[in-house]
């Protein structure tokens, strides 16, 4: 199963890109906050496949939950959303560089190929 | 400082970007938002038989779409043109030059005095714009020596391995919240717009480089540092 893990504070854009997501066969469990996220991650028994992860989350910084994902997820891809400054870091450390800005469809197939390049 | 500024223009047009860009970021998010609601709704239609349907509907939701696209064209013009100046005349330039022009236009009060340490007998040099890099310096010299009140600020130039390192320290109070010092508009000083160290980063990254906090024993230390290799706008610039 495809199963993603969108974790974003924008209500707008988790509400807008996990319904496109679902629609094209992914199920997508979405968190809106850094605690919330990190405790999904800690207890959880999901796998997913990749992470969407926002920068600036409100209570904490995407870039922090990169080694909780690598360590807890180790299959999962890493796509940075931000296209901020300050997530620059993130960005480099990430799998992938996917920003919200970007048309679903540019969005859709650059995370189909960065999932079709999974070991 | 200078009557005449030679860092003025770049300070300027640094401001004006550091100043719009969360604007820009968070509109673009929210143009991200009602595009792909668009194409949602879009999509949806087209696999409904609805011979009843409105004809304007479509077209209406054509109309939404443009006027998105023409909206994130505005905004993306916008800071295009901005950021126009930091790549504007990018040349091999000895270090020593930029740490000096920024030493020589901080505006400091007399009761700062400013040392420069540079390693011996190593000629640096950065890919850059002389008075862009000059900026970087200086916004972090002028924000240590706001902290510091009355006393030196050091200005230090390191070879490490792989990068150059531009550290200026002094002996204030030191950055408390090191995370906090670098959001935008974030300051103790009355009057004070707290965008220095958010220019200074900006303008490390765009030279592939970064902007770190440490942690001396007593006192603040700020240091950019920057690849030695390779250390030109291939990366990109950071929006």
């Amino acid at each position: 199963m495809n199963r993603l893990l969108l974790i974003d504070d924008d209500e707008g854009n988790r509400v807008t890109l996990s319904a496109l997501l679902e629609d094209e066969g992914f199920v997508t469990d979405v968190v809106a906050s850094f605690a919330e996220a990190k405790r999904l991650l800690e207890t959880g028994d999901k796998q997913y496949v990749a992470v969407l992860l926002d920068h600036s989350l409100g209570d904490g910084y995407g870039t922090d939950l990169i080694p909780v994902i690598r360590k807890l997820q180790p299959n999962a891809k890493v796509v940075a959303m931000s296209g901020s400054v300050g997530a620059d870091r993130m960005r480099r450390t990430a799998d992938a560089d996917l920003p919200k800005g970007l048309h679903f469809l540019d969005f859709l197939s650059r995370l189909q190929a960065l999932l079709c390049n999974a070991p | 400082m200078n009557a005449a500024d030679p860092l003025r223009t770049v300070e300027m047009l640094a401001l004006l970007e550091e100043a719009s860009t969360p604007l820009r970021h968070d509109v673009r998010n929210r143009i991200a938002s009602v595009r792909n609601l668009a194409f949602f709704v879009r999509r949806k239609l087209a696999a409904e038989a609805a011979p009843e349907r409105d004809p304007r509907v479509l077209d209406f939701l054509a109309k939404i779409e443009g006027e998105v696209q023409r909206t994130d064209e505005v905004i993306e013009g916008w800071s295009t043109r901005i950021q126009q100046v930091h790549v504007r005349s990018n040349a091999r330039v000895p270090l020593a030059h930029c740490l000096r022009l920024a030493m020589d236009t901080a505006r400091l009060p007399s009761s700062i005095g400013l040392e420069l340490s540079l390693p011996a007998g190593a000629a640096l040099e950065l890919e850059c714009d002389r008075e862009v890099l000059a900026l970087a310096v200086r916004c972090l010299i002028e924000n240590a020596g706001e902290a510091v009140g009355a006393g030196v600020v050091i200005v230090r130039a390191d070879v490490m391995p792989e990068q150059y390192r531009i550290t200026v320290s002094d002996q204030g109070p030191g950055i408390v919240d090191a995370v906090r010092c670098l959001e935008r508009f974030e300051t103790t000083k009355p009057g004070h717009l707290g965008l220095g160290l958010c220019i200074a980063r900006r303008i490390a990254s765009r030279l592939g480089g970064d902007l770190l906090i440490g942690k001396p024993a007593s006192g603040a230390e700020v240091s950019l540092s920057f690849p030695i290799a390779g250390n030109n706008l291939e990366r990109g610039a950071p929006p």
